[in-house]
């Protein structure tokens, strides 16, 4: 027994030293910043500012109902002032594609009732 | 005299005229009085409706001195999937030709105001409301004048006219849009890129690596290259398990910029994760912790897990008691400190003192993959007798 007991128990000590020795390294390098020399606290503060929008991303979902990509949507929206995405949150009317051609269906529907109005008139 | 039916073929062909001039509809035209206020120096265009954005914001770009022709620009808007240009690229079409712009929902009295201090405004009118959402037709117009007397504006239509209309007549086909108005003014020059950084960052935060890698490559392929992108796009790599990638990127950023603590510390930290080379992450991590910065705890952690990982456990032990002087109490970063103090500690054969130091670790952060690591610890807690 007694032979048997340090047996296991140095390959066990070794085992464990690996294992702390090796153990992975985790945390603490820096992380993105919105400026150069900035401190957390400060990253904090700036993310606040724009944390909801990321977050509640029904407007880049509006955007991508207009036929860009997610990926395109978050561009466009980085380009805006956290201040500007919050009021387009409140006024999603605003976020429009304006200068369409107008819809074949359209040109039918006139032609079709200029014929009625020719008949119309006609007889 | 014309007959009702005649008249009836002559409304309607109008109508079809109209649409094929792309104006869907022109209210009849108003007299101002003598208190109307109009800007001069904005072309007329007969661009219609499907080049609304481009002669919209070229009128205006030309009034304030900027002249660029209507194809051109129509050439160069982003076009949505109904083929119209969205509000946001008007905006930001502005912006990168060096204007202020914003989108803002306007009323009377900023029509006023702004005819009255000279500035222009694009509005975007709903012009065809069709069943559902997506059929909708919209328009954009220049407004350059006001007559507060009669409520008129005076609007560029794109059928190559101004003319005065009651504000009440648009007044519907605007508020369809939440009143959406373009101001479009002189500015600084392009935009800074605080606000797409800014964005990008909470992306990763939220986890939306691909959004936010696609916005640091954005930025790099349009010649906006920093150190501060590199980095980012390094963090963003390195959070995708691409480390060769993050350790480029990072590399990147110190071509850029030499002195940058976070580059500096975050490619010794990789170095040191990957065991790829100690002697030169010991290097970096020292340059990061002498360049100071606001965390300097981050990069005196980093520099300490090395000294640990090279066997100076007692290296180790002081650059971690230091980094706990600015470490914020009761942060996350703290735990980690305290943990690799521990560590060290027990490398050292202080094992009373890494275990102390291993339980305040854990009354200072909440953080669970923290904790998942003390209790791996063999020797945190006491054998018992």
């Amino acid at each position: 027994m007694r032979a048997i007991l340090p047996r296991l128990l140095i390959p066990s000590l070794l085992l464990t030293l690996l294992v702390v020795a090796g153990a992975p390294l985790v945390a603490l390098q820096s992380p993105s910043k919105t400026e150069p020399e900035q401190s957390v606290a400060d990253r904090e503060i700036e993310l606040a500012k724009i944390q909801a929008v990321v977050s509640q991303p029904e407007i880049a979902q509006i955007l991508t109902h207009h036929g860009l990509s997610t990926a395109e949507a978050h561009q466009r929206l980085a380009q805006l002032s956290p201040e500007e995405i919050h009021t387009l949150m409140t006024q999603v009317d605003q976020i429009q594609a304006a200068g369409a051609a107008v819809p074949k269906y359209i040109w039918i529907l006139l032609a079709a009732l200029l014929g009625v109005l020719i008949l119309t008139a006609l007889f | 005299m014309i007959s009702l039916p005649l008249a009836r073929i002559a409304l309607t062909c109008s109508a079809l005229l109209t649409l094929s001039g792309c104006i869907t509809f022109k209210p009849d035209a108003r007299q101002p009085g003598a208190k109307a206020q109009h800007l001069e120096g904005i072309p007329t265009s007969e661009s219609g409706v499907v080049q609304c954005a481009a002669a919209s914001l070229s009128g205006v770009m030309t009034f304030w001195g900027h002249p660029i022709s209507t194809h051109d620009l129509h050439q160069e808007l982003p076009k949505a999937e109904n083929g119209g240009v969205l509000s946001i690229d008007v905006l930001l079409a502005a912006r990168q030709r060096g204007f202020d712009s914003e989108l803002v929902a306007g009323d009377r009295t900023m029509i006023h105001e702004s005819v009255e201090i000279g500035q222009p405004l694009i509005l975007m009118l709903q012009i065809f409301d069709a069943p559902g959402k997506s059929r909708d037709l919209f328009h954009y117009v220049i407004v350059d004048g006001f007559d507060p007397e009669h409520d008129l504006v005076r609007i560029h239509f794109g059928d190559g006219e101004t003319r005065w209309v009651p504000l009440q007549r648009i007044s519907s086909a605007w508020s369809d849009t939440g009143f959406a108005t373009i101001r479009v003014s002189p500015g600084q020059g392009p935009s800074q890129d605080t606000d797409a950084i800014r964005y990008a960052v909470a992306l990763e935060e939220a986890g939306h690596l691909d959004e936010a890698e696609g916005i640091y490559l954005h930025l790099l392929d349009t010649g906006r290259e920093s150190g501060l992108v590199w980095l980012n796009l390094g963090n963003v790599r390195l959070e995708q398990g691409l480390t060769n990638e993050a350790q480029a990127a990072y590399r990147r950023a110190l071509d850029l910029e030499p002195n940058q603590p976070d580059a500096l510390n975050n490619l010794a930290w990789l170095l040191l994760e990957s065991k790829a080379d100690l002697s030169q992450a010991r290097e970096l991590a020292l340059r990061a912790v002498s360049l100071g910065g606001p965390d300097s705890y981050l990069t005196l952690e980093t520099l300490g897990r090395i000294h640990r990982a090279m066997g100076a456990c007692e290296e180790a032990i002081k650059t971690f008691e230091t980094a706990l002087v600015t470490a914020p109490s009761g942060s996350t970063a703290r735990g980690w400190v305290l943990y690799g103090l521990a560590l060290a500690q027990q490398d050292c054969g202080r094992i009373e003192a890494a275990r102390a130091n291993l339980k305040q670790a854990r009354v200072e952060s909440p953080d669970r993959a923290l904790h998942k690591k003390i209790d791996s610890c063999p020797w945190s807690k006491p054998h018992p007798p």
